[in-house]
């Protein structure tokens, strides 16, 4: 048991610094954090823009700065999910790949999992920056005194758990489908952007999207994450919920996405074996 | 006795896209299932080196993927040390590896060493045997100074040792090798032949299932081999034995001008049993591989060949050969490979 625990924990360290390699490959250590840094700031800026242009209000407005780390929280989210699901096509088609990472012993999930931290830990360094960012240039008062940090702590762990669920769900989609349908991922995403409320509280939705936007976590994990930053509800019909309340309610959804992911990897395996499509050929 | 390997009355066949079967059985035109695989039954002991001879096509990677848990069987067993592959897939995976040939696979960020280490981790192999390992490995296929080379830099060759060193470094009971040495040069195919066999000289108690097309690898390298073709299983037996069931004095080559009609100048002759031509444009001649049904048949062939306008330019008497035995059973020959890559 603790072998095999030992093996898992060193495949997800080398899956990890695998993804740190591939994702990193393209440039020499210095002008890729530049990237990492300069990308999401500009993407900041341009939040600002649309901001002062949709609302009237300037950068200083209390509502900007929910939206704003709301924006830049849910970075992690589409570069995760978007990157699992171009680690199938990159593994299987350009390096060719993917059959011998199959055929290890370790488990796939583990592997997609490390490979998706990789990205998560990438991802962070922009997100941190923007966030800086946002009290540095925007001059957004954050509130994150000591007693706060358990509970962002929590919060950050739950939402990367589950993020990392739904990243090695969709590469699992990835795995039976050809190379074009790597757009999904970032379809998905936008999905989640929408409801989730990253940007416009979902309240001004549809009932029935607020229906979805209760259900899923990353709803629950950027509440969670404005309110030790900010010390201010965001989203309305959630106002009522306590902070605990908030993050028992990440957790279970959160639990349910890992449950839902891995049955959906499980099950995406066994129709990629049973018909021949781990190894396949789509950039024709 | 248990069985290293073992498939019993293995099926594959691969269905057209759902959508495409709906469509074409809607317009009156339904493509039956492929039959890649047909109740293929091999046995294979362990210790042994086991081949699978056969053309592209012919379903030999097939039962490698069936095998080594990347493919399911649409029906029959396949046991890998006694496990089911369907049944109990992640054991399995505990016991092999597998290295392919023909291909341009590995991370190219990473360097040999890296490849190699990452591959050992996955495999829950200690580091400080795994390091030990691949220097030993590497140093043996002579890697050591590309060792510290990205593989993006790596040509062909260095690339499949590389591939090769992935696939022993975990120390796998049984290892599959499928054409590993398909389109290396003499030099490099020479050396990764010697490097398997010296290897399973080294591990005894270990197993390699390998496929090829090229006779000569099999035949120096396998204890036995399985010619397949079309997805059936036509014979197996030790390389000797195969060749030991062609009768003496039948099989001939005969070199004629170059013979540009499709049919052979030997076609429907009873004496006949099997023929293979090869053409040689640049030299303006072709060869002809004749195995016959009976010792004195020879005499009617050349008769033939004078009526049909092949003059016989040279004719040599051959000791039956693995080739042979392969056009003897198969009734062609191989698409390409006999003998060349230096495997003799």
């Amino acid at each position: 048991m603790i072998n095999r625990l030992s093996t898992t924990y060193r495949s997800l360290v080398t899956s990890g610094r695998l993804g740190w390699a591939v994702e990193s490959n393209w440039a020499d250590p210095f002008v890729f954090m530049i990237y990492q840094i300069v990308r999401p700031l500009f993407g900041a800026f341009i939040l600002v823009v649309m901001f002062k242009v949709v609302t009237g209000q300037p950068a200083s407005a209390p509502a900007f700065a929910q939206v704003y780390v709301g924006n830049a929280m849910f970075m992690l989210v589409v570069q995760v999910l978007f990157g699992l699901g171009i680690v199938i096509f990159e593994d299987r088609e350009r390096f060719e790949m993917l059959r011998y990472i199959y055929l290890a012993p370790v488990g796939f999930g583990v592997y997609l999992t490390g490979r998706g931290l990789a990205k998560t830990i990438a991802t962070t360094a922009g997100v941190v920056f923007t966030i800086l960012a946002g009290w540095l240039i925007f001059g957004i008062k954050y509130d994150l005194g000591f007693g706060d940090i358990p509970y962002f702590t929590a919060a950050m762990l739950l939402g990367i758990v589950a993020i990392l669920a739904l990243g090695v769900a969709l590469a699992a989609v990835a795995m039976v489908t050809s190379r074009e349908g790597f757009g999904l991922s970032e379809g998905v995403a936008s999905v989640f952007y929408l409801l989730s409320g990253a940007v416009f509280t979902i309240d001004i939705l549809p009932r029935w999207m607020v229906s979805i936007g209760h259900v899923l976590p990353f709803t629950y994990w950027l509440e969670a994450l404005r309110r030790s930053l900010l010390h201010t509800p965001y989203i309305g019909s959630l106002s009522h919920l306590s902070d605990a309340q908030i993050l028992l309610r990440l957790s279970w959804t959160t639990a349910v996405t890992v449950i839902i992911c891995w049955a959906l990897l499980s099950a995406a395996e066994h129709y990629a074996v049973s018909s021949g499509k781990l190894d396949q050929r789509t950039d024709h | 006795m248990q069985w290293s390997i073992e498939t019993r009355n293995l099926r594959r066949t691969f269905r057209d896209r759902p959508v495409r079967r709906l469509f074409r059985r809607a317009v009156g035109t339904p493509v039956p299932d492929k039959v890649a695989l047909d109740s293929v039954n091999v046995t294979v002991r362990p210790g042994e080196l086991f081949g699978l001879l056969g053309p592209n096509g012919a379903g030999k990677t097939t039962i490698i993927k069936i095998l080594s848990t990347l493919l399911l069987p649409s029906a029959g067993e396949a046991l890998v040390d006694g496990i089911d592959v369907a049944k109990d897939p992640d054991s399995v995976r505990r016991r092999v590896n597998m290295v392919s040939g023909g291909e341009h696979s590995g991370y190219g960020i990473l360097t040999v060493r890296e490849t190699i280490w990452m591959f050992s981790q996955f495999y829950g192999v200690p580091t400080k045997v795994a390091k030990k390992r691949a220097d030993a490995m590497i140093e043996r296929l002579n890697l050591t100074e590309s060792a510290d080379t990205k593989t993006s830099k790596l040509s062909t060759g260095m690339r499949q040792k590389m591939n090769i060193i992935r696939g022993f470094v975990t120390d796998p009971k049984i290892l599959f090798l499928d054409e590993p040495t398909l389109g290396l040069d003499v030099g490099i195919a020479r050396e990764v032949r010697a490097f398997v066999s010296e290897w399973i000289s080294e591990h005894p108690e270990r197993t390699v299932l390998l496929t090829t097309h090229y006779m000569a690898e099999a035949d120096s390298m396998c204890d036995r081999v399985a010619i397949i073709d079309q997805g059936r299983v036509l014979a197996c037996d030790t390389p000797a034995n195969l060749k030991r069931d062609l009768a003496p004095d039948c099989v001939y080559q005969i070199e004629v001008p170059l013979w540009t009609e499709t049919i052979s100048p030997l076609d429907q002759m009873p004496v006949v049993r099997s023929v293979a031509m090869e053409h040689r444009g640049d030299q303006g001649r072709t060869h002809l591989r004749v195995i016959l049904e009976e010792e004195g048949g020879i005499a009617s062939v050349t008769d033939r060949l004078a009526k049909r306008g092949a003059r016989v330019l040279s004719m040599t008497r051959l000791e039956p050969s693995l080739e042979d035995a392969f056009l003897n059973l198969v009734g062609h020959g191989l698409s390409s490979g006999n003998g060349e890559n230096g495997a003799r």
